[in-house]
């Protein structure tokens, strides 16, 4: 009896049984599915936004998925433009370059011209090489009236130790333009003052840098390395380290900074002009990021912490609690509370003192102040049925902002960094199919 | 998926897992599973019983709108198939070359020539020599996209489509039972568990008599067991034992084949086909599943 190369057909047959297998492993699973949102999200007195997002996604093959994501945002409302209050009125030249608005007196000012809506589109392709390595390729666009940014990314992961263990590295690079109305403003430039001729007559004459000039490019780049493990039955460790360097415009061009009269002035804190924020033109940011999921009695706990450093002196420590618990009927509960505390750039300043040394860098820009900041929040998901998904969420933060060294004449009576309070409500429909 | 009537089944609880039990194809099916809540389990059952009617009506022979009887119809025409029947051929014909023609989805028809009740019989030399003549997959053609069978031609893909039913099966509810799910239709065995370390089920191997004797047991988290035999279904020739296992090369059953063989394996349809080609080496069997350097039991 012949018995030739018997191992030939073991091996031969784990091929073939996969390629049987394999391909028609999809062919009545569920295919692809469809996550679509809409959140609303607003800032007690200052910006309201909405946000609809759809997120289609598509197995081909056993190999082969993509994805494509459109999001669509629209918001409104006022923000705080940089400069300190006054116990006079403030008039400040809109985002328009020729409608002007105004702060009340003891008021921090707001700049409540702002309104936007803004398109982005991302599309993502998925493919197995083997059986532990998944390469994956993407694109970005996104595009608002002032703002358009382009990128690609990619990464690849692969599992080893019987699928125990993941290691991934992933990359991105985005370019994106700035092309504020008027132009951007030169660094430390004087705001120039409103032509409001009594608001009558469209201001015609914008002076110089009228029109949204050619813009000013940004290049972000991003490249991260990942751990996955899994520890036990039960237990997921992931590590992430990621380094990213931005360079170009990186300015706000609607921030300012005030600058106030001195101690020796005649109204110390009063404000004698507004100028332009000047950051550095690169940025190296980096981050450590830990999570560990457990499944716990049919449910997950996730916690995990980052630590952020980057070369503007941001250091901020993060630290995220989520869990997902099943309730009977297929519907789940899901808490959540994260704190995040961040220290202050070394060039943030509230405000600029009048005869004092101009500093190479300067920016009142409250993102780049220290601050703690609480989220809390609560996501119901109902299984309506094999397919689709049904979940409604509601989540509140708020932001406490450190108070700075002592402040000069009259804005020692003043909150200069007020609370910041976010109420966000997102209702969500997954549908496979 | 078609409109294939859903099948009655029925879902209980134990300790750690859920058992969804029903019957198709013949046989017994039952699907083990630990899943997150009931919910879970039902869409388990649901897509299990689906996907075992939607494969029994496409490839039985038993059914006059199946695939395979629409091929066996109009044997000496091409009929057009569907991707997944042409990866079902394909494979087939892989059996067909990795077995030197000891596994022939085409030799059902030699059956008519024997009756294996456990009587004597004394077999048609001329009838298995006619019958003979439709016998042997490199007579088909086939091309990826379409078969054609000489006249008198019969498929019959009884030997993979329960195997393949349940790899398909287990691959579909998978994702529902991280913690790990096995099915069981009829004695053909897949498990598969998302989660490392799952616990393992226990599967009893059972004479092949069905005496509900437990001869062997076998731990399972990752992978599939098949047996091929059947010890109720033999006759005899001049007083010799032969089993149901025809060889297409000859036309006879395999002399001196074991009782039953199991093979455990990664995919079950995989592990039925080293189970079928083993009982086709006759009184090698063993060694030739020693030489696979896999797992199996073999009762003679």
């Amino acid at each position: 009896m012949q018995l030739n190369r018997p191992e030939r057909i073991r091996t031969a047959v784990t091929a073939c049984t996969a390629a049987l297998l394999g391909t028609s492993a999809n062919a009545s699973a569920q295919a692809g599915k469809v996550d679509s949102s809409l959140l609303i999200y607003s800032e007690v007195n200052r910006v309201q936004a909405a946000e609809g997002v759809v997120d289609f996604k598509k197995t081909v093959n056993e190999r082969r998925s993509y994805g494509l994501r459109l999001v669509l945002d629209a918001l409104t409302g006022a923000s705080p433009n940089g400069a300190t209050p006054s116990t006079h009125v403030q008039t400040f030249t809109g985002a328009s370059g020729s409608t002007g608005y105004t702060a009340p007196a003891n008021e921090i000012p707001l700049d409540d011209t702002f309104t936007d809506k803004r398109l982005a589109l991302d599309g993502t392709l998925v493919e197995s090489l083997d059986r532990v390595t998944v390469v994956n390729a993407g694109g970005h666009f996104s595009i608002e009236h002032d703002y358009s940014s382009v990128g690609l990314s990619g990464g690849v992961s692969r599992d080893f130790n019987r699928r125990n263990t993941t290691l991934s590295l992933r990359g991105s690079y985005n370019h994106d333009t700035v092309s504020p109305i008027g132009g951007a403003p030169a660094p430390f430039g004087t705001m120039p003052p409103p032509t409001n001729n009594g608001g009558e007559g469209d201001g015609e004459g914008e002076g110089e840098g009228g029109g949204s000039g050619p813009g000013e490019g940004k290049n972000v780049g991003d490249v991260a390395v990942g751990l996955s493990q899994v520890i036990d039955r039960e237990t997921i460790f992931q590590f992430d380290y990621s380094y990213g360097r931005s360079s170009g415009y990186l300015n706000d061009p609607y921030k300012l900074l005030s600058l106030v009269q001195n101690e020796s002035d005649a109204e110390p804190g009063e404000p004698l002009a507004y100028l332009y924020e000047s950051r550095p033109d690169a940025r190296s940011r980096q981050s450590l990021f830990s999570e560990v999921r457990r499944y716990i009695a049919g449910g997950t706990v996730d916690v995990s912490y980052r630590y952020y450093w980057d070369d503007w002196g941001i250091r901020s420590n993060t630290v995220d609690f989520l869990s997902h618990l099943p309730i009977r009927g297929g519907r789940a509960l899901e808490p959540h509370v994260r704190w995040y505390r961040q220290s202050a750039a070394d060039f943030y300043t509230r405000y600029l003192v009048d005869g004092a040394s101009i500093p190479s860098y300067a920016s009142a820009d409250a993102r780049l102040a220290g601050f703690d900041a609480w989220t809390a929040g609560l996501k119901l998901s109902f299984t309506m049925n094999e397919f689709d998904v049904l979940s409604v969420g509601a989540e509140y933060y708020t932001q406490l902002g450190e108070r700075g060294p002592p402040a000069i004449g009259i804005l020692q009576n003043y909150d200069l960094f007020p609370k910041l309070d976010v109420f966000m409500l997102r209702v969500g429909f997954t549908h496979g199919f | 998926m078609g409109s294939e009537a859903e099948l009655p089944y029925t879902l209980r609880a134990t300790d750690s897992h859920w058992v969804v039990a029903f019957a198709a194809m013949a046989s017994p099916c039952e699907i083990l599973a630990r899943c997150r809540d009931e919910s879970d389990a039902r869409k388990v059952a649901v897509l299990a019983c689906a996907e075992t009617a939607r494969i029994e009506a496409k490839f039985s022979r038993y059914r006059d709108d199946s695939v395979v009887q629409t091929i066996n119809r109009n044997a000496g025409e091409r009929v057009t198939v569907d991707d997944e029947t042409a990866r079902l051929l394909q494979y087939a014909g892989q059996c067909y070359e990795l077995s030197g023609g000891r596994f022939d989805v085409t030799s059902g028809v030699l059956r008519r020539a024997w009756v294996f009740d456990g009587g004597e019989v004394s077999p048609d030399a001329d009838r298995i020599a006619s019958l003979l003549e439709c016998v042997g997959w490199p007579k088909v053609e086939f091309d990826d996209t379409g078969i054609r069978l000489l006249p008198g031609m019969e498929l019959d893909l009884g030997g993979i489509g329960k195997e393949y039913a349940a790899d398909r099966v287990a691959d579909l509810v998978a994702r529902l039972a991280p913690e790990g799910v096995m099915v069981n239709l009829g004695g053909d065995i897949r498990a598969i568990a998302d989660v490392p370390e799952a616990d393992p089920w226990t599967v009893g191997i059972e004479d092949p008599d069905g005496k509900a004797v437990a001869i062997g047991q076998i731990d399972l988290v990752n992978g599939a067991i098949a047996t091929s035999g059947d010890a109720r279904r033999f006759c005899t020739v001049d007083g010799v034992r032969l089993g149901h296992i025809l060889d297409p090369r000859t036309g006879w059953p395999v002399e001196d084949a074991p009782r039953s063989v199991t093979v455990i394996s990664d995919t079950c349809t995989g592990a039925g086909f080293l189970a079928t080609l083993a009982m086709l080496h006759g009184p090698v069997a063993e060694a030739f599943l020693d030489a696979q350097g896999i797992t199996f039991h073999c009762v003679r």
